[in-house]
């Protein structure tokens, strides 16, 4: 058949090299002898300029068969397999571009033999192979669709739940809210307290906030120091810097002048935490005061001021952490300790909802599979472990197990023309030297998840290849 | 970010500053240079009131007209009235050249590991081979000798001490003339502590002779004691000197009455300043004087620290050169022009080989191309983005924990694969070899067992230093059993590079690079092989390694041009390698100053010269970018590359329309591979430079002595942008000769400024009238793949006439030095185009295309080869006409004729 086909070519007289039999006939003189550039008609040229090995059509079209034009295009009809063009510029270069012109027919007669038969045969294999991993992918795949789907409906159930009582404890409330008010005094007392309680809780915030800057602060000191440490200890001078050698002895000096954080027991906080409570103080003699003055001579109990006194100091244990945070606020009347608890659970309920919701609408990819991709595989790859935790994080663990956070799960994007779901990482933790880690998982298709390689293209950017069942996707699916 | 260094953060968090410059010593805290400045002020206090303490003894002299050369016996009067004796050579090289060499006569033994001479081995590594010798006519009367040969003569005045070199009846060079001579004999330290020691001239300084005082290289031991050479040369009549490199600094040198000296001392200086005098990764003491009426040059064959001062004046140029040690070995020069002068320089130190051409094209690099898939993906990217390039690098990061000749097999499982994917498309890998080897592997473990490194300063065990593996031992070129083991680490099948045929080498670290050292280099008192002091070997240490490499790699495949990158290099290193400038920064002014640099390495005799596209240190913006690929493409070597820290910036990164600006520019270079590859050619026969500042293209014209932001590349006069938001340039016109803007074929003329058009996708080039010159117009994805393709020529005439060249041959092997080579010369008179071709290579490459600039009004032309005749259209353009696909082989004689 081939042996046919090039006797064929070989006979016609006027067979154009490079370009494919449907389009032979565009290749014909007019009577003149001449021919019109098939992009710039109003060009015509002699009919043996084509493939003269000179461009004349400012669209390629007479070459064809050369490398003269740059936008040319060659035809090769790769017998055996599939016909492909193949850009001029690599026709005539001396090199096969098999993986286009599998018949060789780019070069010169001879230079490159046909390797379309086993390309085919190649490409056959590769297709069945894939395609067998394609479909076990596949199975796998459609299990884990299937968790997220329950997991989705879970969720919408018990998002309606959750709606039910949220409107169940709302009538309630509102039923409470109609009953009588209470006392011109009583209610002024109650603000007193209500105050006091809004201010003590402010007060309680700030005071763990302090407390949480300073630890992280303390904490990153220490680090610091680590880190300093084990440069001044090991530093040998492997990079090319007098700044190193500065530093270190600047720190060693430091380090015998100032003494380590890690020696010292936290003065610092504690008088802060000081201040804040002799504030407190201040204001509960206000406050006592003002009891004292709407109450008159009402409160005789002095025994009533003291309760005052300890419910303050319950509240204050409760800010610190001493007891379980729960205030017992003075109230009048059992309607208004109830409305408070409808509060407080109305307010925990919306922030369940609020939570399911969000999971709900969040983006977890092609009919949100990912969300029942709930678990994390590490792998090693050169130095480091990576711990990838889909729906969650990306980790870096080196080998003393100190894990640097490259990204949290944010979002995921589809690439239509390769068929590729990938995975964005984002507010990882931030480089020395760089900006913030963040993190591409490329996803392939196969049965089992694997981290298969991490690269870092551009500083603290890294690419991950996971091979995972939710990279399969059938060629004709989303 | 994989790999932890604390110290780039430490870096980051400092204020950017550059050089650390009390890393390095100043004229004034380094022993022997602060002696040799005082001495000279001493000695120009003192005027004429002062008598040189060197004289001629007449009674030893022995002349050898006919050999060429003399000797006797130079004297140096102490401060009794006895003298030293020193050892004089002087004579006259091929080529009509002086040479002088000056020994110390005796030395007697200090310590037993160290050679008790004076190093008398520069020249052994400096020069192409043993210089020949011709003869001359003297005369010798009781004040004075002197020697002729053609149109020069020497004038030798005896005492005190004093050479003129005359050409044509004018005084060029005059040696000695301030009676800067001062050689430091040997003294003990008492002899010199001595009260009254007759030792020390009252003009001289006895500062750090024994002992160094400068923090970070305390612990000299300075076993000779002082032992400096140093002389002065004046230029007589020079307006301008050049050379030297290397440093960061403008083409013209400046007069360095009040500030350092130049210094040459190979150092990795850590983010060097540009216009600074400070030392820099390699040394040349080769200096060029001109003026308008000749040009001359000094060579110093001396290895040791050097320092040069100049100063200027209106009819000379003084310059006073100062070494730590060794012996005085110097080589005058007298010519016409000063591309004479390089040319004759290039013949004793030898050419730049020519070239394996795909070196010539684009070459792409960064710390780090960090694994097989990313060289591969970079690879097919720039096919995707139709951009040529040929050659990928790879930094030390290849390796297994930076112990070279390893592998990191978890990045790269298989390298010959991976070489082999390369291949198909011509392409090239380059990896990097330094000669700092981690102990504790098998390759450093042989260099420790067969002692092949450089030993510690009491000549017993291998010198242990700091660099990127950590603890590491040095190889040292100089010893020659170090060849063999370094060649068996590039054997074909080695752990390397296997059986690849497209690998080739980078050898970077190698002033050395040592980082616990003082400066950032090797103490000075480490022993080498031979038993010299690493004192006086340190600036052509650098050009060992790099040789080593060379010869390893021509052993492992002995028909293919090898190409190696070194950083450190000193005079002779362009026989064997390309260099490039060093670790740069990402800033106007670098790329500004990378231009001086290139033409002052072209100055050198070491054309194969480029600078880090688009600086090393930092994050080009697009604009910068765009506009250093325009100023990267007319470095002889055309590299880009990136430090690990700075983003990647493929010329795709940047987007449009600025990669596109960049893709322009490249295949611009490609277009022109074959007038570089034939700038190269000429250069590797007759050492004329690749890239020529204007200076040496019009030296007869003083108002270009100072120009270093415009060159020439042949015919081609190119001033690159380099500065920002910039629309148009100053162009200079050397002559009245018509100019053609090689993108518009625009005609511009008349000698002085001329302000031309300049926007961000503009490379203001132009072509000279007068010229003919070769291209090849077809992208390809890279030069080899470009073999093939016909050449187009540009003709620009002037009145009439039109000459150029075109060398070829098969790009990559030594065939060529069995002739094996097409060198065509092209004529144009009138309407008729004459080539003249010797070959004897064959190729059937054609020419598809003449472009006559100006215009023609021919419509036809006959073509006539062989015997054969044909005709061709001539297509008018308006600017310019196209001789249509005329079609004769390159490799034959033939003609056009324009109708």
């Amino acid at each position: 058949m081939l042996a046919f086909f090039l006797l064929c070519c070989c006979a016609a007289a006027n067979w154009i090299r490079g370009v494919e039999p449907d389009r032979q006939s565009l290749y014909q003189p007019d009577d003149d002898g001449l021919w019109a550039c098939l992009g710039n008609p109003e060009i015509k040229i002699s009919f043996d300029r084509i493939n003269d090995d000179y461009c004349d059509c400012p669209d390629g079209s007479d070459e064809p068969g050369t490398s003269a034009c740059s936008l040319g295009q060659f035809y090769c009809a790769n017998e055996g397999f599939k016909p492909n063009y193949l850009p001029s510029y690599r026709v005539n270069d001396g090199t096969c571009d098999y993986d286009l012109c599998c018949d060789g027919s780019d070069e010169p007669d001879g230079k490159c033999p046909s390797r379309c038969a086993q390309m085919k045969k190649a490409w056959d294999e590769e297709t069945a192979a894939r395609n067998a991993a394609i479909a076990k992918g596949l199975a796998k795949k459609a299990k884990i669709q299937h968790k997220a789907h329950k997991q989705q409906t879970k969720l919408r159930y018990e998002i309606t739940q959750l709606s039910s009582e949220i409107e169940k404890l709302e009538q309630e409330l509102y039923g409470l809210n109609q009953l009588q008010a209470p006392t011109e005094k009583e209610s002024a007392i109650i603000s007193v307290f209500e105050q006091l309680d809004s201010s003590l809780e402010r007060l309680s915030l700030q005071i763990s906030e302090k407390l949480q800057q300073l630890n992280s602060k303390r904490h990153n000191l220490r680090n610091l120091e680590e880190i300093l440490e084990t440069m001044s200890n090991e530093y040998n001078p492997n990079f090319n810097d007098p700044a190193v050698k500065a530093a270190a002895q600047a720190f060693q000096e430091y380090s015998v002048n100032q003494g380590l954080t890690k020696d010292e027991k936290g003065t610092d906080q504690a008088s802060e935490v000081e201040t804040l409570f002799a504030n407190l103080q201040s204001q509960l003699k206000d406050s006592e005061a003002e009891i004292r003055k709407l109450a008159g001579r009402e409160v005789e109990d002095e025994n009533e001021l003291f309760d005052f006194k300890s419910t303050f100091k319950a509240m204050v244990n409760s800010f610190l952490g001493v007891s379980k945070r729960h205030q017992k606020i003075p109230s009048t009347r059992e309607s208004e300790k109830r409305k408070k608890e409808i509060e407080e659970e109305l307010k925990r309920l919306r922030r369940d909802q609020q939570t399911k919701e969000e999971r709900l609408n969040k983006d977890y990819g092609p009919h949100q599979i990912l969300m029942a991709m709930d678990d994390c595989i590490v792998d090693k790859i050169g130095d480091y472990d990576y711990r990838l935790c889909f729906v969650e994080k990306v980790e870096q663990i080196d080998r003393n197990g100190h894990a640097v956070r490259i990204g949290r799960f944010e979002r995921t994007e589809f690439d239509e023309e390769k068929q590729q779901l990938k995975l964005i990482y984002e507010h990882g933790d931030k480089c020395w030297n760089g900006p913030v880690r963040k993190a591409t998982v490329l996803l392939e298709c196969c049965e089992k998840d694997t981290i298969v390689a991490v690269t870092e293209p551009e500083k603290c950017e890294y690419t991950l290849r996971v091979k995972s069942p939710i990279g399969c996707f059938e060629p004709d699916e989303v | 970010m994989r790999w932890t260094p604390f110290v780039l953060v430490w870096l980051s968090l400092l204020p950017v500053e550059a050089v650390k410059s009390f890393l390095f010593k100043k004229c004034s805290e380094s022993g022997f240079c602060s002696r040799n400045r005082h001495f000279a002020s001493e000695v120009e206090k003192l005027g004429a009131e002062y008598d040189s303490r060197y004289s001629i003894d007449l009674e030893s002299l022995e002349i050898d007209p006919s050999a060429g050369y003399l000797h006797a016996t130079l004297l140096k009067m102490l401060n009794d009235g006895s003298f030293v004796s020193l050892d004089m050579n002087m004579s006259v090289l091929e080529d009509d050249n002086l040479r002088l060499q000056i020994d110390e006569a005796e030395r007697k033994p200090v310590v037993d590991h160290v050679t008790r001479q004076r190093f008398n081995e520069t020249a052994k590594w400096a020069l192409a081979e043993q210089p020949r010798l011709q003869s001359f006519m003297h005369s010798v009367d009781s004040d004075r000798i002197t020697l002729q040969f053609h149109e020069y003569r020497v004038d030798i005045e005896l005492h005190p001490f004093k050479l003129t070199f005359v050409r044509d009846g004018k005084a060029q060079l005059v040696l000695n003339d301030r009676n800067f001579m001062n050689i430091e004999h040997y003294r003990t330290r008492e002899q010199e502590d001595a009260e009254n020691s007759i030792h020390v001239a009252p003009e001289e300084s006895t500062f750090d002779a024994y002992t160094d005082s400068f923090k970070d290289s305390r612990d000299d031991k300075l076993p000779f004691g002082p032992e400096a050479v140093a002389v002065d040369v004046s230029f007589v009549g020079a307006k301008a000197v050049y050379g030297i490199p290397e440093h960061a600094d403008f083409f013209a040198l400046k007069d360095t009455t009040d500030t350092e000296p130049y210094r040459l001392y190979n150092v990795d200086i850590f983010e060097y300043e540009t216009q600074s005098k400070y030392p820099m990764y390699g040394s040349i003491p080769f200096m060029i004087g001109l003026g308008e009426t000749g040009s001359a040059g000094v060579f110093w064959l001396n290895s040791a620290d050097t320092n040069i001062d100049i100063r200027k004046s209106e009819s000379q140029v003084q310059t006073h050169w100062i070494s730590e040690s060794g012996i005085l070995d110097i080589v005058l020069f007298a010519k016409k022009t000063p591309t004479q002068v390089v040319q004759s320089y290039s013949k004793l130190t030898g050419h730049s080989a020519l070239p394996n051409i795909f070196s010539l094209g684009y070459h792409q690099c960064r710390w780090n191309y960090n694994d097989e898939e990313d060289v591969l993906e970079i690879t097919a990217k720039f096919d995707e983005s139709l951009i040529p390039f040929d050659a990928i690098w790879l930094d030390i990061e290849y390796t297994d924990d930076k112990k070279y000749f390893t592998w990191k097999k978890e990045l790269f499982p298989d390298p010959e694969r991976m070489m082999d994917k390369l291949g198909e498309t011509g392409r090239t890998l380059i990896v990097i070899i330094d000669p700092h080897l981690k102990v504790g592997y098998d390759v450093s473990d042989t260099v420790a067992e067969k002692k092949l490194g450089i030993r510690k300063n009491d000549g017993s065990d291998l010198y242990h230093g700091h660099s990127w593996p950590g603890e590491s031992v040095w190889i040292d070129g100089m010893n020659p059993d170090a060849q063999p083991f370094w060649d068996s680490l590039f054997a074909n099948g080695s752990r390397l590079l296997g059986s690849a045929t497209n690998a080739h080498l980078w050898n970077d670290m190698n002033e050395p690079s040592i980082f616990n050292g003082p400066e950032t280099t090797a103490p000075r008192d480490l022993i080498h092989y031979g038993d010299w002091e690493h004192r006086s070997v340190h600036n052509l240490w650098g050009l060992t390694f790099h040789q080593m490499t060379y010869n390893a790699l021509i052993k492992r495949n002995p028909n293919q041009r090898p190409f190696i990158l070194t950083r450190s290099f000193y005079a002779g290193s362009q026989r064997t390698a390309a260099m490039w400038t060093g670790d740069n920064m990402a800033k106007w002014e670098y790329m500004r100053e990378s231009i001086p640099m290139v033409l002052t390495m072209n100055a050198a005799g070491f054309p194969f010269a480029g600078a880090d596209i688009a600086g090393f240190f930092g994050n080009p913006d697009k604009e910068m970018q765009v506009r250093w690929y325009q100023t990267g493409i007319w470095y002889p070597f055309f590299r880009a590359h990136a430090h690990i820290d700075s983003r990647r910036r493929e010329p795709w990164v940047a987007g449009e329309p600025y990669t596109g600006m960049m893709r322009e520019a490249i295949r611009l270079r490609y277009r022109l591979l074959p007038l570089f590859y034939t700038q190269f050619y000429k250069h590797s026969v007759s050492g004329t430079p690749v890239v020529s500042s204007l200076a040496f293209d019009s030296p007869e014209n003083p108002d270009v002595y100072t120009i270093d932001d415009q060159f020439f590349v042949g015919p081609l006069l190119v001033k690159p942008v380099t500065s920002p938001n910039t629309h148009t340039v100053r162009l200079y016109l050397p002559d009245d000769k018509p100019y053609y803007d090689f993108e518009s074929f625009e005609k511009i003329s008349g000698k002085g400024y001329h302000e031309v058009e300049a926007p961000l996708d503009k490379v203001p080039v132009f072509l000279r009238g007068g010229s003919i010159m070769p291209s090849k117009e077809r992208y390809r994805r890279s030069s080899r793949l470009m073999k093939n393709d016909p050449y187009t020529l540009y003709i620009a005439a002037d009145e009439g006439r039109a000459t150029g060249e075109l060398y070829i041959d098969d790009g990559e092997t030594f065939a060529y030095q069995e002739g094996e080579q097409v060198f065509a010369r092209y004529e144009l008179d009138g309407a008729k185009i004459t080539s003249t071709v010797e070959s004897t290579y064959d190729t059937d490459v054609r020419i598809e295309r003449i472009v006559l600039l100006g215009g023609s009004r021919a419509t036809a032309a006959t073509v006539e080869q062989g015997g054969q005749k044909w005709t061709a259209e001539v297509v008018d353009q308006g600017t310019h006409a196209v001789v249509r696909n005329p079609r004769p082989l390159v490799a034959k004689n033939w003609t056009i004729s324009l109708n």
